[in-house]
């Protein structure tokens, strides 16, 4: 199946969990019990249909379009590319998940410099370090002053220092 | 009419002090840097640059973001012209005829026309919003809740409609920002609503982090391909940046022809500056005696899509303003930043707030001149960002992403929400579900379903109340209508192929 399948039908089976959920959901102790329900009940009846259309119709044209022979062949190159994309997008969402979860911590510069740092190294590679750590350190820095003391947000710091 | 005149005397007074001039010319410059960069349109450039106007007062921060607004506008056509990368869907149309302009080594007029252009269409575009704001939202005064949730319903499923070709994926796109929206406690009873224990959801989700996800991750992660596509060549030196007389009579018609155009599609929802560029130029290449020229470098190919995209920038903050309902991704944003200055856009606004309404209109009179006066002389220095090398800017906007999401919440509970919602939005577009009307119903989301049980509680849970008025049935006229015409319009097509 090719990614519009997927993608569609993942948003019916969203739609269908969505609408399990809001009616497990407690009943309201003032005014109509049922008062919370009722709108997204219908959001999530109405994403079930129009998903599992969606996906209905994203079906046959994925089944036309093999009988047909249109799907192109990706070239060695391009498939080289979308791998090396991939591995990108991955690594980014991960450091983002990691950064989360070090951000209150660790302080607003070493997380942010451990962050930018991973996503510099995984497009630049390992020869431009010095290029990757200037970019990271620069930046988690130059944010942090502009914050802290310009615009006056607090941003969590390091520990047992004023940074 | 001599009142308008008066009010927006008063937003002068406000908008014009020392201070706001220098806020809108930083909000300005800064806005056509990041606009510039390929793939960050206004959306993004907003959203990554709110931050910056947090510790401001509503109308310097207002005003701020209006110039960053403008100048991202601006600044998305620059990159169009030179690298043949737009910043954003409206500045694609920029690319047919601004690229080869430059490389017939007529990139400096190219500069200069769409800058000016994008004056013409701002200021003009300033002038009609000045006189229908105030019309609309005394016209808005009169909806009760049945008329605001299916004038609500109305702008969704024209937004949803008119995702092109695809009208059921913009419903699905639809329902996944509404169902978004009801993630917090209810606002009525207090019954905590799909947050799963979760302290953090209980306030619900932000939008901004929704928006932040989609355009400052969802785009990166779709520009990491052209890293390593490697990066184009562009022009670096350029002569005196301004175009010919002829040109100028070649292009002041178009331009004029266009503006009326992009503001009207700008203010309808869902349609904005891409579709009102993409319009204007058709429209100028059917009037053309010369059709051929067009995408060969003819200078009205690009002045009239320019002109109307800034027209329809402008327009799409009307039924923002007035109606609280945004009618794009980045007028999304900027409604975003008005309710964290604790202001509700929508009718009220003129009437509780009539300083700020009218300062921000005020603003776009100035904003369009100082942006026309940062852009034309100084677009030789800015389009230098686009030497940056993406493999350095990339990471930087992500950090920028991130840095603006903590600022929004003071939580890095969010940037899980904002890792998911970047993810969601690349398969989205690699799915070709379009992204807008789910934005949207994150938005109207809230208000259209408190809306909804007001109207019912009215009625004691009749639901006749929504066919009660001329005005509801007009209103739900509308809706059936934004369905059916695409259909009826497909089927025509369909009918038409079968034929030949």
């Amino acid at each position: 199946m090719n990614i519009k399948v997927k993608t569609t039908m993942a948003f019916t089976v969203f739609g269908l969990l969505y609408t399990v959920v809001a009616l497990m959901m407690p009943k309201a102790a003032v005014g109509n019990p049922f008062a919370p329900k009722v709108f997204p009940l219908i959001l999530g009846i109405g994403l079930t249909v129009m998903g599992a259309m969606y996906t209905v119709k994203e079906y046959k044209h994925w089944k036309e379009e093999q009988a047909s022979g249109v799907e192109e062949e990706i070239s060695p190159k391009k498939q080289e590319i979308e791998n090396k994309t991939n591995k990108l997008i991955t690594i980014t969402a991960v450091a983002g998940i990691v950064y989360a979860a070090i951000f209150e911590h660790a302080g607003y510069v070493i997380s942010t410099s451990l962050f930018i740092g991973a996503i510099m190294f995984a497009i630049n590679g390992k020869k431009k370090w010095m290029l990757n750590l200037a970019v990271a350190i620069i930046f988690s820095v130059a944010v942090y002053f502009v914050f802290s003391t310009l615009l006056a947000i607090p941003l969590p710091k390091i520990p047992g220092l004023e940074i | 009419m001599m009142e308008i005149l008066q009010n927006l005397m008063h937003g002068f007074s406000v908008a014009a002090t020392p201070m706001n001039l220098l806020w809108v010319t930083i909000g300005g410059t800064l806005g056509t840097i990041v606009g510039m960069l390929p793939g960050l349109g206004p959306a993004t450039g907003v959203a990554v640059l709110l931050p910056l106007t947090f510790t401001m007062g509503p109308t310097a921060a207002l005003i701020t973001m209006c110039g960053i607004y403008y100048g991202a506008m601006f600044g998305g056509s620059r990159s169009s012209i030179l690298i043949n990368t737009p910043g954003d869907g409206a500045a694609l149309a920029a690319t047919f005829d601004g690229y080869p302009m430059a490389m017939n080594g007529r990139a400096e007029a190219a500069l200069a026309m769409s800058a000016v252009a994008s004056l013409i269409g701002g200021i003009i575009s300033a002038v009609l919003i000045t006189f229908v704001a105030t019309p609309v939202s005394m016209f808005a005064l009169k909806f009760g809740p049945a008329e605001y949730f299916l004038l609500m319903v109305a702008a969704l499923s024209m937004t949803a409609s008119m995702s092109k070709g695809n009208m059921i994926g913009g419903f699905v796109s639809m329902f996944v920002g509404l169902i978004i929206a009801t993630v917090g406690l209810d606002a009525q009873s207090g019954v905590p609503r799909f947050t799963f224990g979760i302290m953090e959801l209980q306030q619900g989700i932000d939008f901004l982090i929704l928006i932040i996800g989609i355009y400052a991750l969802g785009e990166v992660f779709k520009s990491f391909k052209s890293i390593n596509e490697g990066q184009k060549d562009m022009q670096k030196k350029f002569g005196k940046i301004w175009f010919t007389k002829e040109d100028w009579k070649e292009c002041l018609m178009p331009i004029l022809r266009s503006t009326p155009l992009g503001f009207i599609v700008g203010a309808l929802p869902g349609a904005g500056g891409t579709m009102a560029s993409l319009m204007s130029y058709n429209n100028e290449k059917q009037l053309s005696k010369d059709p051929d020229s067009f995408g060969k470098g003819n200078i009205v190919g690009l002045a009239a899509p320019e002109a109307a995209n800034n027209a329809a920038s402008v327009g799409a903050l009307i039924p923002m303003l007035t109606l609280g309902i945004p009618g794009s991704g980045t007028t999304a944003v900027m409604m975003g930043a008005l309710l964290m200055l604790g202001l509700q856009p929508g009718p009220m606004l003129f009437v509780q707030h009539p300083d700020i309404a009218w300062g921000l209109i005020a603003s776009m009179f100035i904003g369009n001149i100082v942006l026309a006066i940062v852009n034309i002389p100084l677009a030789g220095l800015l389009v230098r960002v686009l030497a940056i090398p993406p493999k350095i800017l990339y990471p930087i906007v992500l950090g920028l992403a991130f840095i603006g999401t903590y600022a929004i919440g003071n939580s890095a509970m969010d940037f899980y929400l904002l890792v998911i919602f970047g993810v969601m939005g690349l398969f989205m577009s690699k799915a070709k579900v379009p992204t807008a009307p789910m934005i949207l119903g994150v938005i109207v989301g809230g208000t259209m379903e408190q809306s909804f049980r007001q109207a019912i509680v009215l009625s004691d849970g009749s639901l006749s109340i929504f066919t009660g008025s001329p005005l509801a049935i007009t209103l739900i006229a509308l809706t059936v209508g934004s369905v059916i015409f695409p259909l009826i319009k497909e089927a025509m097509k369909n009918k038409k192929l079968a034929s030949a």
